[in-house]
């Protein structure tokens, strides 16, 4: 007995549906249909997540794909003038329609909401089979009307639905719809209506209903499901609820062999390069050829001709010329619109992309592996990812839209899925659970985790998981984490096509302006083989770009990324981890492996990069690596047959590349078995799959004589590397911009600061640490000033051979750019008064007392107070009058501001002060406390007793170091590490989180050189600790009007958009005004990555 | 506070409410203060700091309602008493609620005109230090931490109340506000805050700093209030007082030296003070419309009860009986101290006493136009507005849960009705109120029933029309209080609608799975 569901609405259709389709299909299956239909409405965005469901139900068994269940794709249309019906493509040109029509509909309305209406379906509706849904009361004349001119327009491919809905009236209404298919001469079909794929999931699809309506689920009444009868059936349920009209069941058949099209026949066209009778091939070996010359102007070596001629075989045989031409084009077109870029990735490895400029890694100087990019033996498109600068990228974007138009070019979708937080919040209201328990709940969510609420946490939190309503509400909630909630942008990832890519997939409206999107995701496009090209954001390239303009327009000079890299100098100065701002190197921890890593040419910094990160941490190899490392060459065991790959590395496998190596080399596994293992490990992990792979690696490894430490070492390194996978090419392209920045540091500290500055937010630190930190490399540094400043930091003349940094009014609190930029035009001669500001300059008194908190009129020789009045003054009205009447007014004086209180001020405004350190103004108080400062530190010995007192800058719990807090405090002599273990933490834990001013006491620790001298590195390992928050507010002899900004503080609070998604659109990387309590769950590793 | 903290009033503690899209800390007690914890903080941010932070959610309603209580309590020591909103009210006197014990703190202020009250505790000015002295004590007796203030002006004892340094200092004597505000904060001239912080800004920092600023440049940047402020403070210009309640012209109070408790002294009291009030009442020509008694209780709680009449009224005996009734009402709880007898609404003596309007009076009001309405509010007052109730249309597929019980005032929504009646196609006319067990037979397990046995007479069906299936409402608490695992395939019932031979027209269902299946009978269609 066949049968086959033609009506599944997956939870593609937001919010409508109680299940995957992965779910549907593999229920499908299970129950023996021999087809299944998904249409969701309008979209066809679940499809390829069913095509793949299909394809791992099956994966494992002997059985032939000829008897796979025959997934039939199509899209549920629901039109604005009330046609509603099912549309299945016969075949390919049918699909292309159906995607095409469903294009139409996306493009004409606002994000998400098709737009559809008949004419449309109309001019699209060759190639289709329709199966028309009744409404609910089908003897509504206008459905009539619908329905013949459907079949008008459909012909012999259109059918009639009739479900059986268990209202009470269905013998009726069925035969009721069986005369009306026999007037129309509309055969009906059966169909279930599915909703979900069991009937157990019917509450979870009560809550998702209760969701999109906003309102709980007792208030739904009558728009939830009666019972609970809209799930998968077996067939014989089917042909007994159908017994009356069994030729219904039997259509299903006949539709299922009329529509013969598969996902599969959907084929990649590479954009069409044919130009000027050139082939693509011929065409990249011309430019690649070109480019050679130009990266070798003394001629390329015999290895590098050799690499170029391996790589054309392997492009040639797979066909993707094109997709390097087309990458190729990116990048020249942002060479000429001066945008900086540098390809990253895998491609690093590739010399043609090096040729064509596509990256900056040098493969003569390095040796790649270029089958980590191309291999005959993965079958997966090359990743090519390229970062821009981040705040031009957009142009570049809108480019790439102008040159291969909207039909052809679109980005990818990243489908927004419920989290833990989210998904406990939406249920939580759909069952009317209080908002403040909501809140609590919530709360006990730290970050944006996908995994169940931790039932501790709640019952710390002072609820009781047992409640049986909580309980219901935890136990939906963890159903509903990852069901799709919405489509969103992929950051970059852009697919270009030869044919329309309007027919491949329907593109729609993104919620960003001007941006298209198509409706599937990277994994969906990856299941397909459809390429993409990402097109990515980076900030230290803005900076760059901008450090190059400063340079070249007061110093005269050029610089380039292509610059060599082989500056003594600058590797001194990263030996002595004087590294803020620098890209990548700038953590804590980074800082920490600078001076023990000792980087002394390019290749060390690519180490470096890749080393502070969670795959070697975890797998425990940094200290074999620095221990190596200090070895004589033939000193270094390599184990086995590891030689070749671990030589570069001193026999410690650091990358990525090496981790799979050791899979194949080491344990055996083929090239497409290890990329299994990476995968695996890199996606969500499933317990199965990876237990199975990690016995065998360990297995392989022992049968072929390594020790089972090593083994197992290695293996937590993959582990490690599935979530923050860091390749060597990657780690190579990141280790150039890392040269670059600091070259610009050591030689231009001035410049280095204003490029920083002007590209924020970005990296690290926050503007006060980055201009402290140029002021103790000698830059003058100077505060905003209405007469003297742009938008942007500058630079200005001085006497000595070295500009000043004059701060910008980006700098200043509340103040924007258009409005600042206007004043600046203006400006030409000085302004005289406040007033004047305010006619002349265009400015609003708000704007001026913002400028007057900064204290940025001393040019005119006025205080923050004089201006303060002067403005209160200001009178809408009439303008003459009030110089008249200004002159007429008694002087009033004011009283002056004490320097606490300008700093406040400074800090308030400017989240910096040039006059003073806050400490300065304490430190007689601080050494009647027997306070030292950090200069003693610096100066301390590993195992001295210290006590001393600072700003709270940062505070991080990194997941990798098991519940330790690091603390960043400041005083005016510099920086001090704090180090509390968890039981100071604890005994301490108020103190620790709140204070802004923190005392402590402790021992000194300092790393040893293996020659006995003493390191670089200090931390102060913390045993008492004071909150000294009091005195700040001292400062100033006012209460609470201290504020004090916190470096990279709220990352925690904002769940999304995560910030690095989208950089320069997300939030600012810190939080003024108020006391930030950093989350634990703070890594290091989500910092200033990309 | 949450059951078994007993402790909590040695540990920080704090009620919480939902502000700004988070739950934050509303009202603190003394030790969460000392813990460097804020009004407004988040809550997740209060915990990180103490992490045994005991809490309770906040109830702004209750809170508002224990001032009112409070400010009915100072009733002991004026008629004039007003809740200070925020510092906008004024009145001579100000008991500010720093934080009480009790969970709620804050800004809660009382504001007393004690004009002419002090005389009651003694001569002048020892006069008003005593009774000031007596309203913080008696208040501390009752666990309440407050701060009172005393000045010539509603502005001087605002801030003196919760600015000033030293508890001796907040009796300000005759005329010395001008100094004895000096060196207080600005933020006790009541400034709307954004003036406030321009001061501060400006380094204007004590009220001091103000006196000697030209007044014109003043004025000209910040508006009048300052100045006004400043005036009403000290005295140069007066202010309105805007009392809680009005209070009555006519009122007549009794202290007892030993509280009093039994009904029978209640009443003779009650007779008493309605003796000295019709008194007053003949005198001024007024009868009485409305009547208060209030009991002061040693607790320092106060119950009141009311009479009304419809015409105005000085007959003592008549009023008596009319208190009679409702003194019963009243609980004297531990002990009364004081009775106030007062009369908040009098009218002008008519003479003639009050009879019943005539029949066949033409209605004056909608009131008489709808009967129903007066009926169902006379049965209230009755019955108890909880038991007067009109069904209320309810959207949900079970049957039994389409219509629910009401409130009488309850408004109906629009469509409401309607949207049931477009369910009731399928459903009967008749429901019965519970299902009836019947005894069923059919084919198959599954297949609709052939006949059925209600009330030992067995009905063939010769038609049946059905199922209609509806499944339990699985988000309700089961019998017994249990919810149903969301993930269980839930009970249905499957309705159907039969007709037997003699044409009688029935709705059975047949309740749970297929095997454990029972039937009843629930209702009977046209």
């Amino acid at each position: 007995m066949k049968y086959a569901e033609l009506q599944v609405t997956t939870n593609y259709s937001f919010l409508r549906s109680g299940s995957h389709p992965g779910e549907f299909v593999s229920r499908a299956a299970s129950l023996g249909h021999n087809a299944i239909g998904i249409a969701d409405r309008n979209t066809l965005a679940g499809v390829v997540r069913a095509y793949s469901a299909v394809k791992e139900f099956y994966e494992e068994t002997a059985i032939p794909e000829e008897s796979w269940i025959k997934l039939i794709v199509g899209a549920r249309l629901e039109t604005k003038d009330g046609y509603s019906l099912l549309a299945y493509p016969m075949d390919l040109d049918g699909y292309k329609r159906l995607s095409r029509l469903l294009t139409v509909g996306n493009r004409r309305a606002a994000k998400e909401r098709c737009e559809l209406y008949f004419e449309d379906i109309a001019q699209h509706a060759e190639g289709l089979i329709a199966i028309v849904l009744p409404p609910r009361d089908i003897g509504d004349p206008a459905f009539h009307d619908r329905l013949r001119k459907l079949a008008r327009l459909f012909g012999d491919r259109c059918y009639l639905a009739g479900t059986v809905l268990f209202r009470g009236n269905d013998a009726e209404r069925l035969a009721d719809l069986d005369n009306l298919a026999a007037q129309t001469k509309v055969p009906l079909i059966a169909t279930n209506d599915v909703h979900y794929h069991v009937p157990e999931r019917r509450a979870l699809h009560d809550v998702i209903t209760a969701i999109r309506h906003t309102c709980t689920v007792e208030e739904l009444g009558f728009r939830r499901f009666a019972s609970a009868e809209r799930h998968l059936k077996p067939a014989e349920e089917m042909r007994k609820l159908f017994r009356k009209h069994p030729h219904a069941v039997e259509n299903i058949q006949r539709v299922v062999e009329r529509c013969n099209f598969s996902l599969k026949e959907l084929r990649y066209q590479f954009l069409d390069e044919h130009e000027g009778g050139e082939t693509p091939m011929q065409k990249l070996e011309r430019l690649t050829w070109e480019g050679a010359a130009f990266r070798y102007p003394k001629g390329a070596s015999d290895k590098i001709i050799a690499n170029i001629r391996k790589e054309f075989e392997l492009i040639r045989e797979k066909k993707i010329a094109p997709y390097f031409l087309t990458v190729h084009d990116i990048v020249k077109q942002a060479r000429a619109m001066a945008i900086l870029c540098q390809g990253r990735g895998s491609a690093a490895n590739s010399t043609v992309c090096y040729c064509l400029r596509i990256t900056e890694v040098d493969t003569d100087k390095n040796d790649v592996l270029f089958e980590r990019f191309l291999s005959n033996e993965r079958d997966e498109p090359p990743d090519i990812d390229i970062d821009f600068e981040h705040e031009r990228r957009e142009e570049l974007i809108q480019w790439i839209y102008a040159n291969w138009t909207r039909e052809r070019a679109a980005l990818a979708a990243t489908v927004i899925a419920y989290r833990t937080r989210s998904a406990i919040r939406d249920v939580g209201k759909a069952l009317g659970l209080s908002p403040d328990t909501l809140g609590v709940m919530a709360r006990t969510v730290w970050g944006s985790g996908s995994s169940a609420l931790n039932l501790r946490y709640i019952r710390e939190a002072g609820l009781d998981p047992d409640d049986p309503r909580l309980a219901l509400a935890l136990e939906l909630s963890s159903t509903l984490i990852g069901f799709p909630r919405h489509l969103s942008q992929h950051v970059g990832g852009f697919v270009l096509t030869a044919d329309r890519l309007d027919e491949l997939i329907p593109i729609q409206n993104a919620a960003m302006e001007d941006r298209t999107v198509v409706e599937w995701d990277k994994d969906d496009l990856d299941a397909l083989g459809i390429y993409k090209i990402d097109v990515l954001a980076l900030g230290m390239l803005t900076a760059l770009r901008k450090s190059f303009a400063l340079i070249e327009r007061h110093y005269g000079k050029n610089p380039t990324l292509g610059m060599p890299t082989d500056d003594a100098k600058v590797y001194d100065m990263l030996c002595t981890a004087d590294s803020v701002g620098v890209f990548q190197v700038e953590s804590r921890a980074q800082m920490s492996m600078l001076p023990r890593l000792r980087p002394r040419k390019y290749y060390d910094l690519v180490v470096e990069v890749a080393i502070v990160r969670p795959g070697p941490i975890q797998g425990g190899m940094v200290h074999p690596y620095l221990k190596n490392r200090s070895k004589n060459a033939e000193d270094i065991e390599y184990p086995g047959k590891l030689r070749k790959i671990l030589e570069r590395t001193h026999g410690v496998p650091l990358f990525q590349e090496q981790a799979m190596q050791i899979a194949i080399d080491g344990a055996g596994f083929s090239p497409a078995r290890a990329d299994k293992l990476r995968r695996a490990m890199a996606t969500f992990r499933r317990a199965g799959t990876i237990h199975k792979l990690k016995d065998d690696f360990i297995n392989g490894m022992l049968a072929n004589k390594y020790e089972k430490d090593f083994a197992e070492r290695c293996f937590k390194q993959i582990e490690g590397f599935g979530e923050y996978g860091f390749p060597e090419s990657h780690a190579a392209s990141f280790a150039i911009l890392v040269y670059v920045s600091s070259w610009v540091k050591w030689y231009y500290p001035e410049v280095f600061c204003a490029a920083l500055l002007n590209s924020q937010p970005m990296g690290f630190y926050a503007p006060a640490q980055l201009v402290r930190d140029a002021r103790e490399h000698g830059v003058d540094v100077r505060p905003p000033d209405v007469n003297a400043s742009d938008w942007d930091c500058t630079l200005e003349k001085t006497l000595g051979p070295r500009c000043a940094l004059r701060l910008g009014f980006r700098q200043v609190q509340g103040l924007a750019e258009k409005d600042m930029v206007r004043m600046v035009e203006r400006r030409t001669t000085p302004y005289r008064d406040p007033a004047d500001l305010w006619r002349r300059g265009g400015l609003t008194k708000r704007q001026i007392l913002a400028l007057a908190r900064a204290d940025a009129f001393a040019s005119m020789g006025l205080s923050r107070r004089d201006v303060l009045w002067a403005v209160r003054a200001f009178s809408e009205v009439s303008l003459p009058l009030l110089d008249r009447a200004r002159i007429a007014e008694p002087d009033v004086s004011l009283p002056r501001l004490t320097l606490g209180e300008q700093i406040v001020d400074d800090y308030s405004t400017i989240s910096m002060s040039l006059r003073a350190h806050p400490l300065e103004l304490l430190r007689p108080t601080l050494t009647e406390r027997r306070m030292a400062d950090s200069k003693r530190l610096r100066d301390a010995r590993n195992g001295d007793f210290l006590q001393m007192a600072g700003l709270v800058l940062v505070r991080q719990r990194p997941g990798t170091a098991s519940g330790v807090v690091f603390v960043t405090l400041e005083d005016e002599f510099g920086i001090a590490n704090l180090v509390v273990w968890p039981k100071v933490f604890e005994a301490h834990r108020r103190i620790v989180m709140g204070a802004r001013l923190l005392g402590v006491a402790g021992k000194v620790q300092r790393d040893q050189h293996a020659n006995g001298d003493e390191g670089i590195v200090i931390h102060l390992v913390a045993d008492r600790l004071w909150d000294w928050s009091a005195d700040l507010d001292r400062i100033a002899d006012l209460d609470g009007h201290f504020e004090l900004r916190q470096g990279r503080g709220d990352q925690a609070h904002s769940s999304t958009p995560d910030p690095r998604d989208e950089p320069g659109k997300g939030k600012k990387p810190y939080d003024r005004g108020r006391i930030i309590f950093d989350r634990p769950q703070i890594k290091i590793a989500s910092h200033d990555f990309h | 506070m949450r059951a078994g903290e007993k402790d909590w009033r040695a540990r920080a503690a704090a009620t919480v409410v939902w502000r700004d899209g988070c739950p934050r800390l509303a009202a603190l007690n003394p030790q969460a203060r000392t813990t460097g914890l804020s009004v407004h903080m988040r809550l997740a941010d209060a915990r990180a700091l103490v992490p045994d932070l005991v809490t309770a959610d906040g109830e702004p309603e209750a809170d508002r309602k224990l001032i009112e209580a409070l400010a009915g309590w100072c009733d002991r020591y004026t008629p004039w008493v007003a809740v200070d909103p925020l510092g906008s009210a004024l009145a001579e006197e100000d008991a500010t609620q720093v934080c009480s014990a009790g969970g709620f703190g804050g800004d809660a202020g009382l504001l007393l005109d004690v004009t002419g009250c002090g005389h009651l505790y003694g001569k002048e000015e020892a006069g008003e230090r005593t009774l000031l002295a007596d309203l913080v004590e008696r208040l501390a007796r009752h666990d309440f931490t407050c701060r009172a203030a005393m000045a010539d002006t509603a502005g001087a004892a605002w801030a003196l109340a919760r600015y000033g340094e030293k508890q001796a200092d907040l009796f300000c004597p005759r005329n010395g506000q001008r100094d004895a505000l000096a060196p207080l904060p600005v933020d006790g001239l009541r400034l709307d805050p954004p003036i406030l912080e321009t001061f501060l800004k400006l380094g204007l920092r004590r009220i001091g700093d103000l006196y000697p600023l030209p007044r014109a440049p003043l004025s000209r940047r910040f508006g009048e209030q300052p100045l006004t402020r400043l005036d009403q403070m000290l005295g140069r210009v007066d202010e309105p007082i805007e009392p809680r309640r009005p209070p009555p012209a006519f009122r007549s109070r009794i202290s007892f030296a030993e509280p009093i408790g039994r009904s029978e002294d209640i009443a003779a009291a009650t007779s008493r003070l309605l003796a000295a009030l019709c008194k007053q009442f003949e005198q001024a020509s007024v009868g009485a419309r409305k009547l208060e008694v209030a009991l002061y209780r040693v607790d320092g709680s106060v119950d009141r009860t009311a009479i009304g009449t419809s015409r105005p009224n000085r007959d003592n005996p008549k009023l008596m009986k009319l208190f009679e009734d409702r003194l019963g009402e009243l609980d004297p709880g531990f002990g009364v101290e004081l009775m106030i007898l007062s009369a908040p609404e009098v009218e002008e003596w008519t003479g003639a006493q009050d009879h019943l309007p005539e029949t066949g009076t033409p209605a004056k009001s909608s009131w008489h136009e709808d009967g129903t309405i007066d009926l169902a509010d006379r049965l209230a007052i009755r019955l108890g507005v909880e038991n007067v109730t009109r069904l209320m249309p309810h959207d949900s597929h079970l049957p039994d849960r389409v219509q629910t019980n009401a409130p009488l005032a309850t408004p109906v929504q629009a469509g409401a009705w309607a949207r049931i009646a477009a369910m009731k196609g399928t459903r009967p006319t008749r429901l019965l109120q519970k299902p009836e067990p019947i005894d069923v037979t059919a084919l198959l397990p599954d297949d609709p029933p052939r006949q059925f046995q209600w009330h030992r007479h067995t009905h063939r069906i010769v038609s049946v029309e059905g199922p209609e299936r509806v499944a339990d409402e699985w988000w309700r608490p089961r019998p017994g209080g249990r919810l149903m695992p969301a993930n269980i395939v839930p009970p249905v019932r499957d309705y159907y609608r039969v007709e037997d031979n003699d044409g009688g027209r029935f709705w059975l269902f047949r309740d749970g799975s297929l095997n454990t299946a029972k039937w009843y009978l629930h209702g009977f269609c046209a």
